[in-house]
């Protein structure tokens, strides 16, 4: 569709743009974690332990979000925990992107074996649930950046690309498609220019909302303890690590929590503005209702 | 046409079937929908041949099997002397450069997601015609000027032009790989008589300019008048007809060419206030065919001959065939026009 | 003879809101339908015929919306009637056939049941009634072996017979008015013939207006008594068929006469190519005026109205009728 229409759309699109800014403000304070974060996320304060949110009684501005059991300041551990945690899910979502979507494509368009090995290895692990093959795997190796990423990634590319066969398939049977192989197209091009062309709008706003969910994937996988281990902040072990303080420090394990609903809510509308934004509809339907 | 020429594209004995599983008190049924039975054409250099028919009577197959989107179960079909179901990858690829499909729909053969100046582009990428982005894109935007669309519209996405337009897009696409032949597969009928009209002097004139060589799909007789040498009409898989384009419109000898000719409502006739008549019937199934002729059922002409023996295709006068017991009678009644 | 006027539209506006802009896809457009004759309404695509059917049906969704003008359909102004009154009229007195029939009926349901459906919503008859009725439709029009078809599902018809039983349904409760919208684009040439030939015998059975909205000049020649081109959203020419066929006025009907591909006669060496209607509608002054080859200075900025050129015969043209006839070619 044409980009200016688009635009046009997606600008206009209050939910989308609170998404978008949401998003945004996110990306901002992730990269700029260093400059941004008031503390040392390691440092530790050993007079000031367990310190409450500065909003509530006790709380001093020093440490605006309180202090962790170790002193820490709350605020620096979230924005580097949150680093972290985004940069561990971006990375899951790239993978089975790429793998899901070529496997999905590849299996829509030939048929044959390529579909069926697709079939029973993602008819396999949708009856294997991902935490239980988190925890086999992670149990025995140490939980490493690297091997949560693995871990996430198996788990999640067979839906992915089931998904992804299953949109490839709806535009194979298009004529457009017909048209690009009488032209001479080899199948490498009419796969990865034409169908993938049609279907990436799809594919975004899916993968925006499967971060979201990896966000929540490594926010679990943190609080069972099988996400990155401790001094290391991740949303996930932050939320971990204070389950045993919730009674007098409870701040420690909610405001993860609240971090977390923003971010995945500004990733919700954002998608779901994408996907209004580029559906098909208005001026080619007045053209066609005439 | 001499006959020491070889044709350009020649189809011999085409057969195709289509399996359709349809559920009936019986359970799931196997059941073939014979969609060209038999069909054999010569094609000669130069030549805009107009291939005329109803819906479910071959056409569209026939030219899909042409350009190897399907493969006959009996017969083949020659390009240039070669047969086209035994190239390999490489000669297949030429072959597409060389014989050009445009589709019916021209909204549906183009894809959405790019822009109309990347659809003739990549034509131009795929058979190396033109190398250099600069290159491409000034060839692209030079043949949407040919076709009359205007190298304005390279930029668009599909959405935002006409049925008509998108057709011209679609020709600039084809017209870019320096084909040998074009077909147009009711790529035409579906357009408003303006747009059609536009497309039509269009071939026209591209023709000689080019040297293409023509086949025109269409129900619609009133496409083929003008810009056809010679007509092929088929029936339920069959060809009833072929003629030059003057004899098979002044004096038809298919009882079927003849009703199709009737049916097609006209200005004079309407100012003189004469209604409109039809031939009688329902087109039979392609899973179930009537034996004999399979026009039998609706033909004024039809004779238990007819519904015994289905009627070869036989040269009755130079370039001219029918496959009709009683071609002789159809000449001698007179048209109401 | 004076035949009742059925459908009177009188400046009837119909504009579509969009992102881009207002479209004013009908603009200002009268035409009288009558009892027992037939108006054929001619015009390009996207000269806004099919918004005129929905207009008059009220069936026009956002963002379209009927902006002005008045529907008077037996008297009553259909554009300011409450809602019910109208889901009345519709299907009773009142029969549209549309394009394209496959979507206009329930794939779930048999034929019969919807033609049955169609009666009672409009009559107090029982079942058995209904079915019987059903099947008089289904032969009135040329469907064989109607009271088996009663049980068949609609996508075991063919285009052309699902056509027929749509208009079938639409004929059920004697209609006075009966619209067609291009109700054979979609069939094949044999076929159309049929129809056509079929909707000719019903025409005289009935005594119901019909209005024919097509783009297919020579068809309509065929069928309708009067003829209304329309381009650009109003309308340009209006008169009894021969005339405006054999004597058209307008340079645009001209055209337009002209550019009708024949199958008699000489081939040509070039087809005449139309102008298009789309994207007309925002210019001032007359919609034919850039393609026009009488084009005076007065038909850019002003909009001719219809005048009557002739008994009958209207035309939108600043030319006098002295001038439309020594500028004929």
């Amino acid at each position: 569709m044409q980009r200016s229409t688009f635009w046009a759309r997606f600008l206009h699109d209050k939910y989308g743009m609170i998404g978008a800014a949401v998003v945004s403000v996110y990306a901002f304070i992730v990269v700029f974690a260093p400059w941004v974060a008031p503390h040392d996320p390691y440092a530790f304060d050993v007079s000031n332990l367990f310190r409450p949110p500065a909003f509530l009684p006790g709380g001093t501005t020093t440490y605006l979000l309180g202090t962790d059991e170790l002193g820490r300041d709350m605020l620096s551990r979230l924005i580097f925990g949150m680093r972290l945690s985004l940069f561990m899910s971006v990375a899951v979502v790239a993978i089975i992107v790429v793998f899901g979507t070529v496997v999905g494509m590849l299996g829509a368009y030939y048929g044959g074996w390529v579909n069926s090995l697709l079939m029973r290895v993602t008819d396999i692990q949708l009856s294997f649930p991902v935490v239980i093959l988190a925890i086999s795997i992670l149990a025995v190796t140490t939980p490493t950046v690297p091997a949560i990423i693995a871990v996430l990634a198996i788990g999640n590319w067979p839906i992915y690309a089931r998904v992804t066969r299953g949109v490839a398939l709806g535009e194979k049977v298009k004529e457009y498609v017909k048209a690009a192989q009488a032209l001479g197209a080899s199948d490498f091009r009419v796969i990865f220019k034409y169908i993938l062309g049609n279907i990436g709008a799809s594919i975004l706003v899916v993968s925006i909302l499967d971060l979201a969910a990896m966000v929540i994937w490594e926010a679990v996988l943190g609080f069972i303890g099988l996400s990155v281990l401790p001094p290391t902040p991740t949303l996930g072990n932050i939320m971990g690590d204070g389950k045993n303080y919730m009674i007098n420090a409870w701040w420690i394990s909610t405001m993860p929590g609240i971090i977390m609903f923003f971010l995945l809510s500004g990733l919700s509308l954002l998608g779901e503005g994408i996907s209004k934004a580029s559906g098909v509809r208005g001026e080619a339907q007045v053209q066609s209702a005439i | 046409m001499t006959n020491n020429e070889t044709p350009i594209l020649e189809i011999v004995d085409a057969h195709k079937y289509y399996d359709l599983k349809t559920l009936t008190a019986f359970g799931r049924v196997r059941e073939k929908v014979k969609a060209v039975r038999g069909v054999s054409l010569k094609l000669v250099q130069g030549e805009a041949l107009g291939l005329v028919g109803e819906s479910g009577c071959g056409k569209s197959t026939l030219a899909r099997l042409i350009v190897k989107l399907e493969t006959p179960h009996q017969g083949t079909v020659f390009f240039r002397g070669q047969d086209v179901f035994k190239m390999s990858p490489k000669e297949t690829k030429e072959t597409h450069r060389r014989i050009q499909l445009i589709f019916q729909n021209p909204f549906s053969s183009l894809s959405p997601a790019m822009t109309i100046g990347e659809h003739v582009a990549d034509a131009l990428t795929i058979h190396n015609i033109v190398r250099g982005k600069a290159a491409i894109e000034e060839r692209a935007k030079q043949l949407l000027d040919t076709v009359g669309i205007g190298r304005e519209v390279y930029g668009n996405y599909p959405s935002l032009s006409s049925a008509g337009d998108l057709q011209l897009a679609n020709i600039a696409r084809a017209l870019a790989t320096n084909p040998d032949i074009l077909i147009s597969d009711e790529g035409i009928s579906v357009l408003d008589a303006s747009e059609q009209a536009k497309i039509l002097n269009l071939l026209k004139d591209l023709q000689d300019e080019l040297k293409l060589t023509y086949i025109i799909i269409t129900h619609d007789l009133s496409v083929v008048r003008h810009i056809c040498d010679r007509l092929v009409v088929m029936y339920l898989g069959k060809v009833m007809e072929i003629g030059d384009n003057a004899s098979v419109f002044s004096a038809p000898i298919n009882p079927y060419t003849k009703a199709l000719i009737e049916s097609v409502p006209s200005v004079a006739k309407g100012l003189r206030d004469i209604r409109m008549t039809a031939m009688k019937g329902e087109v039979p199934s392609p899973i179930h065919l009537p034996p004999g002729c399979t026009f039998a059922p609706r033909c004024d002409l039809a004779t238990d001959a007819c519904r015994q023996t289905e009627p070869e295709l036989i040269e009755v006068m130079p370039g001219r065939s029918t496959a009709c017991h009683h071609w002789e009678q159809v000449t001698r009644m007179h048209a109401t026009s | 003879m004076s035949n009742e006027t059925v459908l009177d539209v009188r400046e009837l506006r119909t504009y579509y809101y969009t992102v881009t802009g207002t479209h004013k896809v009908v603009d200002g457009f009268s035409f009288q339908v009558r009892k027992g004759r037939v108006l054929g309404l001619a015009g390009p695509g996207g000269s806004g015929k099919t918004t005129v059917a929905a207009s008059v049906m009220r069936l026009i969704q956002p963002p379209g919306k009927i902006v002005g003008g008045e529907i008077y359909f037996k008297g009553k102004d259909l554009v300011k009637m409450p809602e019910r009154e109208l889901a009345k009229l519709r299907g009773s007195e009142i029969g549209m056939v549309f394009q394209d029939a496959s979507s206009y009926m329930d794939p779930l349901y048999v034929i019969g049941d919807q033609l049955m459906e169609t009666v009672q919503a409009h009559a107090q008859v029982t079942n058995e009634q209904a079915r019987q009725r059903g099947i008089e439709l289904l032969s009135l029009v040329g469907i064989p072996d109607a009271a088996d078809r009663m049980k068949n599902y609609p996508h075991q018809f063919s285009g052309g017979m699902q056509q027929r039983a749509l208009i079938a349904m639409a004929i059920a409760n004697n209609p006075s008015l009966i619209i067609l919208d291009d109700p054979t684009r979609s069939l094949d040439v044999t076929i159309q013939a049929q129809v056509m030939q079929m909707l000719d015998r019903l025409r005289e059975k009935t005594e119901a207006g019909i209005l024919l909205i097509s783009s297919n000049v020579a068809l309509m020649s065929q069928f309708a008594d009067d003829m209304l081109i329309m381009f650009g959203g109003r309308c340009i020419e209006m008169g009894p068929k021969n005339v405006v066929i054999g004597r058209p006025h307008h340079p645009h009907t001209k055209s337009l006469i002209e550019a009708i591909p024949v199958l008699e006669g000489e081939r040509l060496e070039r087809l005449k190519v139309l102008v298009e209607s789309r994207g007309l509608w925002e210019r001032s002054g007359c919609v034919w005026y850039s393609a026009c080859p009488f084009r005076m200075d007065r038909c850019a900025v002003e909009v001719p109205e219809l005048v009557e050129v002739e008994e009958g015969h209207y035309s939108a043209c600043f030319l006098g009728v002295g001038e439309a006839k020594k500028a004929a070619p």
